[in-house]
């Protein structure tokens, strides 16, 4: 009987340990107590590092400094004057000297000069400058793409068909719609014209020659340049002029190009070429210090604008010989350095101009979503995209903010349009490639329909939580229970005769399927291959699911102490990971008392062990039902607080406990749940005489030393005991029901005799008659 | 230990096992029927009480696919509740993979029909 003297001690520690609270370094010891709250997460990350508003301010004063070191007049000058080796160096140091001669008044006026100026006006009007020859043919490029779309579609004008915004009025017309933010071009800047002409005779010339009417709302001189501005009605009309480039007047080749000079005053202009003439161009070394000066020159940080179009006709990439988008090589990766350097110099980029470049595709651009994903507005006006496989590579879904989009003398719009039926096909492929775009082609757009449609989610509606105990007690007591089980189930079985009550009963059922083996997809977990099966294990299972023969059935269950010994004397050896500390998380364990009026504590254990014959690790879940000890039981005799009526285990293929491992991870990562109301049929339905008292209502917060403010102390009870004539059942009854009401022992002993001592129904009571119930109710 | 409470607790389990998760999967909205007011859920460590509350939790479930794998099913032997458990797989939503979980009931008879059974607890764990 060495097996029971093991067992006696073994016992008598555990009682002495029960009624303490946790014991240290079990595995089991997944208590409420051990639960980590959430809360207590540090929330001590500061405030999230990284770029502010400094990193807008930042690229502003960059680009602001850039322009100040290499304006475009700097360019003029380069491209004027005789270019020779020390003509950086000069043009610094008188920059230099000048700026130490400049006082403070001077430099806030230049400041408030370069405010007033509207940047991209201004340096379009300046642009042209410089353009005064067509070596490579690079300027009349608009023209180029004019006639190359013309060439693609064999016949007729390019422009044969006017673009909706002018069929359907202006655009933006629409009060409540999206309104352009693209400008259009509407004003040409029109070069080599004698000054003695009197501009109605050029007004007439251009009228009579555009190929559609044309209405010019205004024609002025500009000083710097000399040239003539011209502004019409609407884009489409300065398109016709812009077509006329290199007509001859008065002998006169004439040269014609865009410009958005409207709000540009000449006297702005010539003032910020003052201004630019101040600075010089610090010398650029490298393809890519070129590049970034030249995207530099090209932001307005202010309005978080990047012109970057007809950028061969820019006269530094033109004096650089910088062939920024090479069209002869398709495979050059000049894009994606352009998209970086975006990134890089205009972080807060909304508006982005790539007009007039001859682009053919997109390929360039595959990598603006991630550089620029805040992308508003997008103009790809007059470049060479002939379908919408061109512009594929541009990724429309991932822009996201994707605003306003202008494919406006594109081939593949121009194609598209002038089809039957072709320009709703247009605009609707177009928007399904760019969801979110509201204006088309300066055209607003129809809002989308929408619909709070929900895709077929897995999200769960409750995180999952640690193993759930009703109260510290309860915890204390399944944590004693399976550390005295385990360690005797896996050293010696005998001695766990007495743990049984004379009815209990025990059942095995293996859960033979292979982790990888699911009807479709996989399961989590690492399905481990060559793992033995349960051949060992196979003349003890109970799965229901397959055993189907009343005899087996009832053969399979194991009834009684002798059988279920005898029964654990032929199943594997085990070893189960008793002595790993709590942390390694071996074994999840959820305890509680059944719902009223049963009176027992339900057990459930999910875990691990390893088979001792074959080494092999196994899973498993057990569930038991663990009465009161009936006085006068093997279990009361040896001061058992309660024995097994029930034991039913389930052994399956190892998983592990990744389900359970990382609980708390997942508390930490979200916001801390509200606390759990324990449900009130749990309270108090176990015989506070045998087992331990389960706490109230919110165990885990409550101290296990809580004292009742409306129980007299444990000798005045008695005297209530005798004096009511209670027996020892009905004197614990009043006591819990006390505890979970807050009733003194008068009322509760009154509500549980009008119920007949039913504390389900004496509990309902309770709380319908709550309002009611004098106060003096709650008092000792 | 009446030997046919244990055939007619497992035939119990026969025709419950499947029937419930069927209605998980298929008819959520009636689950409410299978449990009562004393009814305790503990799911994954959250509980709930009750058939309403129980049944709306359950309703604000993904789609989802259980597979039983086995289960088993014992009278208690202080009353007259039927522990039932169950180990399987579910699948929520369009999720690739399938959970492995376990399952316990205990079913009790209802005062006021005798032979008809209800939920009474509800143990249920990601395992």
């Amino acid at each position: 009987m060495s097996g029971n003297a093991q067992f006696n001690s073994l016992l008598s520690s555990a009682l002495s340990a029960s009624f303490q609270p946790q014991p240290a370094q079990s595995p089991f010891a997944v208590s409420a107590a051990a639960q980590p709250p959430a809360a207590a997460a540090a929330r001590t990350a500061g405030p999230a590092g990284g770029r502010g508003p400094s990193g807008f301010r930042a690229a502003v004063a960059a680009a602001a400094n850039d322009r100040d070191r290499r304006g475009p007049a700097d360019r003029v000058h380069d491209r004027l004057g005789p270019r020779t080796a020390g003509d950086g160096r000069d043009s610094r140091d008188a920059r230099d000297a000048r700026d130490s001669r400049d006082s403070r008044d001077s430099r806030d006026s230049r400041g408030r000069r370069e405010r007033h100026g509207a940047p991209g006006g201004g340096r379009d009007d300046r642009r042209p400058v410089v353009t005064f020859e067509d070596r490579d043919g690079d300027l009349s490029m608009g023209s180029d793409s004019a006639r190359a779309a013309g060439r693609e579609r064999r016949s007729g004008t390019p422009y044969g068909r006017r673009p909706p915004a002018h069929q359907h009025g202006q655009p933006g017309g629409n009060q409540d719609g999206p309104r352009p933010q693209l400008a259009l071009r509407t004003a040409v800047l029109v070069r080599n014209v004698d000054p003695a002409t009197p501009m109605a005779d050029l007004v007439k010339f251009i009228t009579n020659k555009a190929r559609s009417p044309v209405a010019i709302s205004e024609a002025r001189w500009l000083q710097q340049p000399k040239a003539i501005i011209v502004e019409l009605k609407d884009a489409d009309q300065a398109r016709a002029v812009r077509e006329l480039s290199g007509i001859f007047f008065s002998g006169v080749k004439l040269e014609i190009q865009y410009t958005t000079s409207r709000q540009t005053s000449p006297d702005a202009s010539a003032a910020e070429n003052d201004v630019s003439m101040s600075t010089s161009a610090a010398p650029q070394t490298g393809q890519l210090d070129k590049l970034r000066a030249l995207v530099r020159s090209r932001y307005v940080p202010e309005a978080r604008r990047l012109d970057f179009d007809r950028i061969q006709e820019d006269p530094f990439v033109r004096q650089e010989r910088l062939r920024v988008f090479d069209h002869s090589n398709p495979t050059s990766k000049i894009g994606q350095v352009l998209c970086k350097l975006f990134q890089e110099i205009c972080p807060e980029l909304e508006t982005l101009s790539l007009a007039g470049n001859r682009l053919r595709t997109l390929d360039h651009f595959s990598t603006l979503h991630e550089r620029i994903p805040n992308l508003v507005n997008l103009s790809l006006q007059d470049n060479l995209l002939s379908s919408f496989r061109d512009l594929e590579p541009l990724r429309g879904k991932e822009l996201r903010l994707l605003r306003e989009f202008v494919l406006i003398g594109n081939p593949v719009r121009e194609r598209e349009v002038t089809k039957a039926g072709g320009e709703i096909k247009y605009t609707s492929n177009i928007k399904r490639m760019f969801p979110s775009i509201q204006i088309l082609d300066m055209q607003p757009m129809i809002e989308e329909i929408q619909f709070n449609v929900m895709a077929a989610s897995a999200k769960l509606p409750v995180s999952v939580k640690p193993g759930f105990m009703d109260s510290d007690s309860t915890a204390s007591m399944a944590q004693q229970f399976l550390q005295m089980f385990y360690t005797l189930f896996d050293s010696n079985r005998a001695g766990l005769e007495d743990l049984y009550t004379d009815t209990a009963i025990f059942t095995l059922s293996i859960n033979q399927t292979r982790l990888s083996s699911g009807k479709s997809g996989t399961f989590q977990g690492e399905p481990r291959r060559n793992e033995r099966t349960f051949e060992a294990w196979f003349p003890f299972n109970r799965n229901l699911e397959r055993l189907k023969q009343a005899d087996k059935r009832v053969s399979m269950a194991h009834i009684g102490p002798k059988d279920i010994i005898a029964t654990f004397g032929q199943i594997p050896g085990t070893r189960h990971p008793l002595t790993d500390p709590p942390e390694r998380r071996r074994f999840l364990v959820e305890a509680f008392p059944g719902v009223a009026p049963s009176n027992y504590i339900h057990i459930t254990v999910h875990g691990e062990f390893t088979e001792v014959a074959t080494s092999e690790k196994r899973s498993f879940d057990r569930t038991f039902i663990l009465v009161p000890a009936a006085p006068g039981s093997r279990a009361a005799r040896m001061n058992l607080p309660c024995a097994i009526a029930n034991d039913a285990w389930i052994v399956r293929y190892y998983t592990g406990n990744y389900a359970w491992s990382d609980i708390d991870k997942d508390q930490e990562a979200q916001p801390p749940m509200a606390p759990q109301p324990l449900p009130a049929s749990l309270i108090g339905t176990v015989s506070p005489t045998v087992l331990q008292l389960p706490a109230p209502p919110m165990a885990g917060a409550t101290p296990a030393t809580q004292q009742w403010p409306q129980l007299p102390d444990p000798m005045t009870l008695e005297q209530y005991r005798i004096q009511n004539g209670l027996h020892e059942q009905q004197h614990a009854m009043v006591i819990e029901f006390a505890k979970a009401t807050g009733l003194n022992y008068a009322f509760s002993l009154m509500c549980l005799r009008e119920m007949s001592w039913s504390f389900e129904a004496a509990g309902q009571a309770f709380l319908q008659a709550k309002g009611n119930i004098p106060p003096e109710a709650f008092q000792l | 230990m009446n030997t046919q409470l244990l055939d007619v607790s497992s035939r119990a389990a026969d025709t419950f096992v499947p029937a419930f998760y069927s209605m998980f999967d298929r008819q959520r909205h009636a689950l409410a029927n299978l449990y009562g007011e004393t009814s305790v859920l503990v799911w994954n460590g959250n509980t709930t009480q009750g058939a309403a509350a129980i049944a709306r939790s359950y309703l604000d479930f993904p789609i989802s696919d259980h597979e039983v794998l086995s289960y088993d099913c014992q009278p208690l032997t202080e009353s007259s509740d039927i522990l039932v458990t169950i180990s399987g797989n579910v699948r929520y939503g369009d999720e690739q993979r399938r959970k492995l979980f376990h399952q316990s009931f205990v079913l009790r008879q209802r005062p006021e029909s005798k032979g008809n059974y209800f939920i009474v607890t509800d143990t249920f764990r990601f395992v």
